[in-house]
C-alpha cells in the first residue's frame, strides 16, 4: 500500500467531519419553515391564497376600469370602487376589498444586502415583500393592508429575523411566531 | 411509548427503537400540536446541509428546495409508516426536490465551494486547521465534478451518515449499486486529493 495513504485517510475524515458542520437555525426560522408547510397544506389556507389573488385581480380590473373613465383615485384605487363596480365574477371578501389603506415599511440597515417583509398578512411568505434600498441606507416597501391588526418582522439577507425595533413585541399565535405589532385603522 | 408505535412482544429484541425523530414524527401524524415544528428543528441543520451540497445553489434555492420538501413530508404524513425510519423517509423527499428542481432550473451550476457563505460558520472554520480548510474545498471540487447519482450517495453516506441499506432505500436503487457509486464517488475524491498534493 502506497505511503501517503494513512494521511490522507486522516485528512479526508478531518474534511468529512468540517462538512458536517452546520450553524443550527434559530427558533423563529423553524417556526416558519413548519408554518409555512401547514398552511401550504391547508384547505382553508389554499381558500385564503384564493382570496387573495381574487383580490389582486380585482384590484388590477377597478383600477383599469376607474382608468378608461379618468377617475382613478391617485394612490389607492380599491378604497374608492364602490363594490356595485365590481366584476361580476368575482367574489371577494368586502374587508379585503374596501378601506385597505397604503403602508410604509421602513428599516435602516445600510450593510443589509436584502430586506423583506415578513408577516401575517402575506402567510410570512418570503420573497413574497421585498423592500428598496433609499440612498441614504433605508429599506423602504410600500403595500395596501385593509384596516386590520397584523404581526410582522423583518428578514435581512434571507436569514437574519429582526422585529421592527419601534413597536411593540407580539406572538402570532397562528404561525407561533414573534413579530412587531401593526395596527392599521379604517381609513379617515 | 405513544400507544401508535407498533408493539411485537415477541420480537421485541430485533426492532430497533424508535428515534426521537420517528417519535415526533408519529405524534405529528396524530395530531399533537407543535410535534411537527420539533421534528423540523431537529433535522432542519441537515436537511440544509445536505441540500445546499447536493445542488450548490445560493442560500435562497436551498431555502426553497427544503421548504418544498417540508410541504410534501406534511401532505404525506397522514401516509407515514411507523415501521419506516422518518429520516430516511424525508430524506427520500428531500433528495427529490433536490434532483427535480435541478433539473428544472438549470440555473443551478454545481461550484467548487457549494456551501452559501450564509450557510457557513466562519466562526467554526476559523477553528479548523488551514490544511483541512483546503481539503474540504478540493472534496468539494471533487464532488462538483461527479455524477449526481455518486455525489448524492456519497453524501448521504459519508456525511449524513447513513446506511447503505437506508441509502437503497431513500435512492431507490439497490445496497450493492449503492456501495458502487459511493466507492467510486470516493476513489475520485481521493484522486483528485493526491493530484492536486503532487501539483502543489
Amino acid at each position: 500500500m502506497p505511503e501517503h495513504l494513512p494521511s490522507e485517510h486522516a485528512r479526508l475524515q478531518a474534511a468529512l467531519d468540517a462538512m458536517r458542520i452546520t450553524p443550527d437555525p434559530s427558533r423563529d426560522q423553524v417556526a416558519l419553515v413548519a408554518a409555512r408547510a401547514v398552511l401550504a397544506s391547508a384547505p382553508a389556507a389554499r381558500a385564503t391564497t384564493w382570496v387573495k389573488r381574487a383580490a389582486a385581480v380585482l384590484t388590477i380590473a377597478t383600477l383599469g376600469a376607474l382608468l378608461q373613465r379618468g377617475a382613478a383615485t391617485p394612490t389607492n384605487g380599491v378604497a374608492g370602487a364602490p363594490l356595485d363596480e365590481l366584476p361580476p365574477t368575482v367574489t371577494v371578501s368586502p374587508v379585503l376589498a374596501t378601506r385597505a389603506r397604503p403602508i410604509i415599511f421602513e428599516l435602516h440597515a445600510p450593510t443589509a444586502r436584502s430586506v423583506q417583509v415578513l408577516g401575517d398578512f402575506n402567510g410570512w411568505a418570503r420573497n413574497a415583500s421585498r423592500m428598496q434600498r433609499g440612498t441614504d441606507g433605508e429599506w423602504r416597501l410600500t403595500t395596501m393592508l385593509p384596516p386590520g391588526r397584523y404581526v410582522y418582522a423583518f428578514l435581512l439577507d434571507g436569514r437574519r429575523f429582526v422585529p421592527d425595533p419601534t413597536r411593540d413585541r407580539i406572538e402570532d399565535r397562528d404561525f407561533g411566531v414573534t413579530g412587531s405589532e401593526l395596527v392599521v385603522g379604517e381609513a379617515p | 411509548m405513544p400507544a401508535s408505535l407498533p408493539l411485537h412482544p415477541d420480537r421485541t429484541a430485533a426492532i430497533p427503537a424508535p428515534s426521537p425523530a420517528d417519535v415526533l414524527a408519529l405524534r405529528a401524524r396524530d395530531g399533537e400540536s407543535g410535534a411537527f415544528a420539533s421534528l423540523v428543528e431537529i433535522i432542519q441543520p441537515r436537511a440544509l446541509r445536505f441540500a445546499a451540497q447536493m445542488t450548490g445553489g445560493s442560500r435562497d434555492d436551498v431555502d426553497d428546495i427544503v421548504q418544498e420538501a417540508w410541504i410534501r413530508t406534511y401532505r404525506a404524513l397522514p401516509r407515514y409508516d411507523a415501521a419506516r425510519s422518518f429520516e430516511s423517509w424525508y430524506f427520500t423527499i428531500l433528495a427529490n426536490c433536490c434532483r427535480s428542481l435541478r433539473v428544472h432550473l438549470r440555473r443551478w451550476q454545481l461550484r467548487a465551494q457549494p456551501l452559501d457563505d450564509q450557510l457557513r460558520d466562519h466562526s467554526i472554520d476559523a477553528l479548523l486547521a488551514t490544511s483541512t480548510r483546503d481539503d474540504v474545498a478540493r472534496v468539494y471540487r471533487a464532488l462538483a465534478t461527479l455524477p449526481t447519482a455518486q455525489r448524492e450517495t456519497f453524501l448521504l453516506h459519508h456525511v449524513e451518515g447513513f446506511s447503505y441499506d437506508a441509502i437503497a432505500e431513500i435512492t431507490g436503487v439497490g445496497v450493492s449499486a449503492s456501495k458502487m457509486r459511493a466507492k467510486r464517488a470516493m476513489d475520485a475524491v481521493r484522486r483528485l486529493l493526491v493530484r492536486e498534493d503532487h501539483d502543489a
